[in-house]
């Protein structure tokens, strides 16, 4: 692997990935849809994420304000259409539509550290998920679909419901199969098998309770990846959860801690890219890639941007340019560009995923030679 | 109290009992009596006001389904298709071409301060074949001041390359609805919210907080005045407190020509059916007699030309996939069932036929578990309800407003696109309401379609479309059963017809003065007989009964 096509070995060196990890994080708020069918368990995840909100100040965007339960003692303040709790958190009300509510969350002092939204049953989450891409104050975590893992496929089954399913399944970057521990394994094993089959490729977890793990709602629990070895890099986190670090000095302490109740290890896969990206085709080579993919993010060189963060997450692709670096000359160096993506173990298929990543580079006219970039700084350029 | 009696050549009264008279004696705002003057004389002493002798006097016009906004939308630039009369009288020109919206927003353009967005509303681009706005259209506007126009169906924008660049939107900018030139370029046409909301960011949420101005709702008195409507709806109301403190006060000056009846948003509570019956009785102590609040507006599903409404089999006429459940089908029972014990009515709003079918199933399942006589819920739109539907609701007491003038404006789409030849012929069924004994209105949805019932009426009776094709004669109805549909039709379904909707002792003093015969002049002529006055409470209204500027000279 690597060299092969002369775009870069694809090594991933100590000295390149502590250089990815200096260079300043995305300052944007992550932004996660819940979506999920009746009955699958939202209001339980989201009030578990206002109460055990792990150190972060979290906005929870809500359509059922009449499901929020949370412990009167933690309750600052009521006052209709926002619920503030002693923990720094928020839960706001959906009821003035998505617009109103996210620009009145954005107002806020301080501003929230997450934002989760909630998408009911029968609404559209890709079409809310894109409001993370909407606001450039945002940043798209993913959107995770619950399901009750009896019940998924008989609501699949419903001719009124039919299209209804679709769209929460074509929008969803994660199936929670949540009550778990109320279906029994036959019945588990039927509705991933038929998943799979509606879904190939997209990743499906079970919880009890909705006790999601965190990292497959916002990648403030991503570890860093500090080991090196091979062409590609990859990393069991469940293995490692031991020696996390947080990728953003935003987030508060966490030690995430997997209960033994459940299992689902995820790996990350990294690889580094010598050379600069045709940004079209990269969006395209991204947004290919299968639905295994549960995010992918990094640091890359573009012909259009220069030096930007890219991140893909909730099947929407991101760029945030590094501002005003308008010339890049032949002396200096840049760092590779680097991408680290996440799925459940054993799903990722590294090779291919390079392979597709790789084909959206730019021919290299030799190796000593730097293209130059002149960014055009007009208003609203980025 | 003085007692005074109007002449006229005509008064329908819609009342069977005493259908037409030439006189109407009026007092404290209420109809003494309606016939000859030598009935009414020996009430007392009189003074007679012929200035409507040659005249004919209908009932005013009560308009079951619209929205405040169809006021507050004169503050920005109309460039629709069709003719339409903004808040002063003056009839602004339908719009057939591009180059013409362009000429329009660029009059408009040259008159606005430095930094002041354009916007404009009622696009619909439906009416301009193949050709699709662009930002090669709107740069012909402005190249440096943002520009944005709002679609008629409010899902949609168009923006010019500065608002582009303002909202920050760009050739990277990941999201569906952005349209773009073959080039991946966006060409400034933005679908649905995720699309828009950089716009909104940039603008201000101003389509939504349209109601909450004072200036607003004068205008959308100005616009009901001058359409002879004297109780009209506002039919999505979030009951924001200091909306509705703005509201109970407007309302209240003296010479405010319109009764307004809003009906809380369900939406607009999240869930949370107990937060809103609390907010709705609070709410109701604003009650005066041009404002009535109560009524609690439910929706079901989306719009048929949109291709968010919920059909049953077969579905979409040209194939596109069954729309979007606002309110799914397993909560409806239950969120009927709680608004329907407190005793509250309802107005649903379902287009599909089977978002009609759920709503149904969810006041049968009401009624069963909770009998309550003369609940008069009503569905709106109800669109394409077939005749087995409207048996249904005779048998469970519903009441339905159907959108009549749906078969001007969308009749030749509903037929070629989404409904097919045959479900748009039966689309907006009154005669097969009617005929099933299901009481019947019929309604504008301003914004949607403008606030006019004598149209409206002109809709049900005629079924024509705007290409001329008269879509299922079967379904047209009388002059007469149009008249009753847009006054005491309406009035029954607002639960007012107590109140207002027919010209007959006790009842509000409320007409609208017309410069033809209805009857006479039958149904064809409806759509072009003029409003002279509109009478409230016995008082004729004036153009700008609160002294401020017009809309127009507001707006510039």
């Amino acid at each position: 692997m690597g060299g092969r096509d002369g775009v870069g070995s694809g090594l991933v060196t100590a000295a390149h990935v502590a250089a990815a990890d200096d260079l300043p994080a995305s300052t944007r708020i992550p932004l996660t849809v819940i979506g999920g069918f009746l009955g699958a368990g939202k209001s339980t995840l989201l009030n578990r994420l206002l109460r055990d909100a792990h150190g972060l100040r979290t906005a929870v965007l809500v359509n059922d304000f009449g499901q929020i339960n949370v412990d009167a003692d933690l309750v600052a303040s009521h006052d209709g259409e926002t619920i503030s709790l002693t923990n720094g958190c928020v839960c706001c009300s959906l009821g003035g539509g998505f617009t109103e509510a996210l620009l009145q969350v954005l107002a806020r002092d301080p501003l929230p550290q997450w934002i989760v939204v909630e998408a009911s049953g029968v609404s559209d989450p890709g079409r809310i998920a894109e409001l993370g891409i909407a606001d450039r104050r945002l940043r798209l975590e993913g959107v995770a679909v619950l399901a009750d893992a009896a019940r998924l496929r008989e609501q699949a089954a419903d001719s009124r419901l039919a299209g209804t399913v679709g769209r929460q399944l074509a929008a969803a970057s994660v199936i929670v199969l949540n009550k778990a521990d109320l279906a029994d394994a036959p019945t588990r094993t039927a509705a991933r098998e038929w998943l799979s089959v509606a879904c190939p490729g997209l990743p499906v977890v079970e919880a009890v309770q909705a006790d999601v793990p965190r990292v497959l709602l916002i990648d403030a629990a991503l570890p860093s990846s500090r080991s090196v070895g091979g062409p590609a890099h990859q990393e069991d986190v469940a293995a490692r959860h031991d020696e996390h670090e947080h990728a953003h000095a935003h987030v508060g302490g966490d030690g995430e801690h997997h209960s033994a109740a459940f299992d689902h290890p995820f790996e990350t896969v990294s690889w580094s890219f010598d050379g600069v990206f045709d940004a079209d085709r990269l969006k395209t080579a991204i947004k290919g890639l299968g639905r295994e993919v549960l995010r992918l993010k990094g640091w890359v060189r573009t012909d259009r941007h220069g030096r930007t963060l890219v991140q893909y997450a909730g099947r929407r692709l991101m760029f945030e340019p590094v501002a005003a670096q308008s010339k890049e000359s032949g002396a200096t160096p840049s760092p590779p560009s680097v991408l680290v993506c996440i799925g459940l173990r054993g799903e990722l298929s590294p090779e291919p995923l390079r392979q597709a990543l790789a084909s959206a580079l730019l021919p290299r006219a030799g190796a000593s030679e730097s293209p130059v970039l002149v960014l055009d700084d007009g208003c609203g350029q980025p | 109290m003085s007692i005074k009696i109007f002449s006229a050549r005509r008064i329908w009264t819609m009342n069977p009992s005493r259908p037409q008279a030439t006189h109407m004696a009026v007092q404290e705002g209420r109809v003494l009596g309606v016939g000859a003057l030598d009935d009414l004389t020996g009430w007392g002493s009189c003074e007679v006001d012929d200035r409507y002798a040659d005249r004919v006097l209908m009932p005013g016009l009560v308009e079951g389904h619209c929205h405040l906004p169809e006021g507050g939308m004169w503050q920005y630039v109309y460039v629709g298709y069709y003719d339409r009369r903004d808040p002063d009288g003056r009839v602004w020109p339908g719009l057939r071409s591009l180059a013409d919206v362009v000429a329009r927003l660029a009059e408009r353009e040259r008159t606005l301060a430095p930094g002041q967005h354009l916007i404009g509303w009622g696009f619909d681009p439906i009416f301009f074949d193949a050709q699709r706005m662009t930002v090669r259209d709107l740069d012909r506007v402005s190249a440096e001041r943002p520009v944005v126009i709002m679609h008629a169906s409010l899902h949609l924008m168009n923006v010019n390359t500065a608002m582009l660049a303002c909202a920050g939107i760009d050739r990277d900018t990941d999201i569906e609805g952005v349209v773009r030139f073959d080039n991946g370029e966006p060409n400034g046409e933005l679908q649905e919210f995720a699309a828009m909301y950089p716009v909104v960011r940039v603008i201000g949420n101003v389509f939504r907080s349209m109601s909450g101005s004072p200036d607003s709702l004068r205008m959308f008195g100005q616009v009901a005045r001058l359409a002879g409507v004297t109780t009209a709806t506002d039919l999505v109301n979030e009951l924001n407190v200091d909306d509705l403190d703005t509201l109970a006060r407007v309302t209240a000056e003296p010479g405010f020509p319109v009764r307004i009846v809003p009906a809380a948003s369900h939406l607009a509570y999240a869930g949370d059916m107990a937060g809103c019956l609390a907010r709705l009785d609070q709410a109701r102590a604003h009650n005066h007699d041009k404002l009535r609040l109560g009524m609690v507006k439910l929706i079901v599903d989306g719009s048929i030309q949109g291709f968010t409404a919920r059909l049953r089999w077969p579905g979409y006429y040209n194939g596109s996939p069954n729309g979007l459940w606002v309110i799914a089908p397993d909560e409806l029972n239950g969120v009927v069932e709680a608004y329907h014990r407190a005793g509250v009515q309802l107005h649903i709003h379902t287009n599909g036929d089977e978002a009609t079918a759920a709503a149904l199933d969810a006041v049968e399942h009401a009624l069963r578990v909770h009998p309550r006589p003369d609940h008069r819920h009503t569905l709106q739109h109800c669109q394409m309800a077939d005749a087995a539907q409207f048996r249904r609701m005779r048998a469970l007491g519903l009441c339905v407003n159907l959108f009549a003038n749906h078969i001007y404006y969308w009749g030749d789409v509903h037929r070629a696109q989404t409904m097919g030849p045959e479900r748009a012929e039966r689309m907006d069924a009154c005669a097969t309401a009617l005929r099933h004994g299901v009481p019947l209105a019929v309604h504008s949805d301003a914004p949607i379609t403008p606030l006019g019932p004598l149209f409206t009426a002109w809709c049900a009776v005629n079924r024509l479309t705007a290409s001329g094709r008269v879509l299922g004669a079967e379904e047209c109805i009388s002059v007469e059963q149009a008249m009753q549909a847009i006054t005491l039709g309406a009035a029954y379904t607002l639960n007012m017809d107590d109140q207002v909707g027919s010209l007959e002792i006790g009842k509000q003093a409320d007409f609208c003065v017309l410069d033809t015969d209805p009857v006479e002049a039958g149904g064809m002529a409806l759509k072009d007989i003029g409003i002279v006055d509109t009478v409230v409470g016995g008082e004729v209204t004036t153009a700008r009964w609160w002294g401020g500027a017009t809309a127009s000279a507001r707006a510039s």
